[in-house]
């Protein structure tokens, strides 16, 4: 029997099972960034390809995954929150967009 | 054998039905929802109510799978308070129907006042009427203080039991919040915007398997209705005894939704008329 928060695997083994699908869903994410910084700047945007914020909240979500630090994920999707506690006065749209607007 | 807790099978094509049969799906809920536009009329809900009670349970017979429903007005379509009322006005007529569990999917979707106030009205007709209740969680970056917006609502009301209550599509963040609360907690299975099937073994591995479920949330968008399978799959390949795969899959949900005498997930035999369909 595993202790909390054990899996039952080994590490290896884990490595095995996981490693290729990792290695992909990592090189997506390199070359979506690749992506945005070749593509033309939209009129009167920022050149900077890391200047939207969705972009850089990304960027700040692979420097929190190599700080070697546990829970990377519950932790990347508090970065990535509403940390604000009241109700909004309307709702804005019907759809969240994946990080919240910066004041 | 498994249930999924949470599908949209109106959504979903009859082939989807016969995949799941050979699966091995013997039941499902359907929460009420948004259905990809906002309906005009509460007679509109009427339909998709009747749809809910009557033709898709009939569908749902033909494969050998128990249908269930929740009854509501989603959170997409509750920023108009009066249409919501108007809307919430035909539940107890449906609550009355035999595949009827009770209030689902009420919750938040951007965590506006209209939204919460709509929440806590449904809230009272659970308590009134005495059913189950499943609670959607907003997306992304909303769903850490919707959650919590939401577990506040159910806490002040004080009337409804945590043990009665569900909140779904819990990921790491807030999975802990809702089962030390009491209440039950559904992980649901999507490709990009929830949970995937090895993040949802990360999450039992970590907080047990204890009023915790697995649903597929299957729709009109990118959703898959066999997630639940696929992740029994999962975590089987991760090692897990096959005792805790069936509670995942099967013992939690039955347990949770049997406190409604409308559940069951006895064997099914169609009758002449679900096969005419």
């Amino acid at each position: 029997m595993s202790a909390p928060g054990q899996p039952p695997l080994d590490r290896e083994q884990l490595i095995q099972l996981g490693f290729i699908e990792a290695r992909g869903r990592a090189l997506d994410v390199a070359a979506f960034l690749d992506r945005v910084q070749r593509a033309t700047p939209a009129a009167g945007a920022p050149t900077d390809a890391l200047a939207d914020e969705r972009v850089r909240a990304i960027c700040d979500a692979l420097r929190l995954a190599l700080d070697g630090q546990p829970e990377r994920a519950r932790r990347m999707l508090e970065l990535w929150s509403d940390t604000t506690t009241e109700p909004s006065a309307k709702a804005d749209g019907k759809a969240a967009r994946g990080v919240p607007r910066k004041a | 054998m498994y249930i999924d807790p949470h599908v949209h099978m109106v959504s979903r094509t009859t082939d989807d039905y016969a995949r799941m049969a050979v699966a091995g799906c013997v039941a499902i809920t359907e929460p009420a929802f948004w259905a990809g536009y906002d309906r005009s009329s509460a007679q509109g809900f009427h339909d998709y109510f009747r749809q809910l009670t009557d033709s898709e349970p009939r569908r749902a017979a033909a494969y050998g799978i128990r249908h269930h429903a929740w009854i509501c007005i989603n959170p997409k379509e509750a920023e108009d308070h009066g249409f919501a009322r108007e809307v919430m006005g035909l539940i107890p007529e449906f609550l009355q129907r035999p595949n009827v569990l009770g209030i689902g999917e009420i919750g938040l979707n951007r965590n506006s006042r209209t939204e919460l106030a709509v929440f806590e009205e449904h809230l009272e007709l659970a308590a009134k009427f005495d059913t189950l209740v499943l609670v959607h969680t907003p997306h992304l970056e909303d769903k850490r203080k919707g959650t919590r917006l939401i577990l506040d609502a159910i806490r002040n009301q004080g009337k409804l039991k945590p043990g009665r209550v569900l909140i779904d599509h819990v990921e790491e963040h807030t999975v802990r919040s809702v089962l030390d609360a009491g209440f039950w907690a559904g992980m649901t299975l999507y490709p990009d915007t929830k949970c995937t099937a090895a993040r949802a073994v990360d999450i039992i591995e970590m907080h047990g398997t204890e009023r915790l479920w697995i649903n597929s949330a299957g729709d009109w968008g990118h959703s898959d209705p066999l997630a639940v399978p696929k992740a029994a799959a999962v975590m089987r390949a991760r090692g897990h005894a096959a005792d805790a795969v069936r509670r995942i899959t099967l013992d939690n949900p039955r347990t949770f939704l049997g406190q409604s005498a409308n559940f069951s997930d006895a064997p099914l035999r169609p009758t002449a008329a679900d096969l005419g369909r």
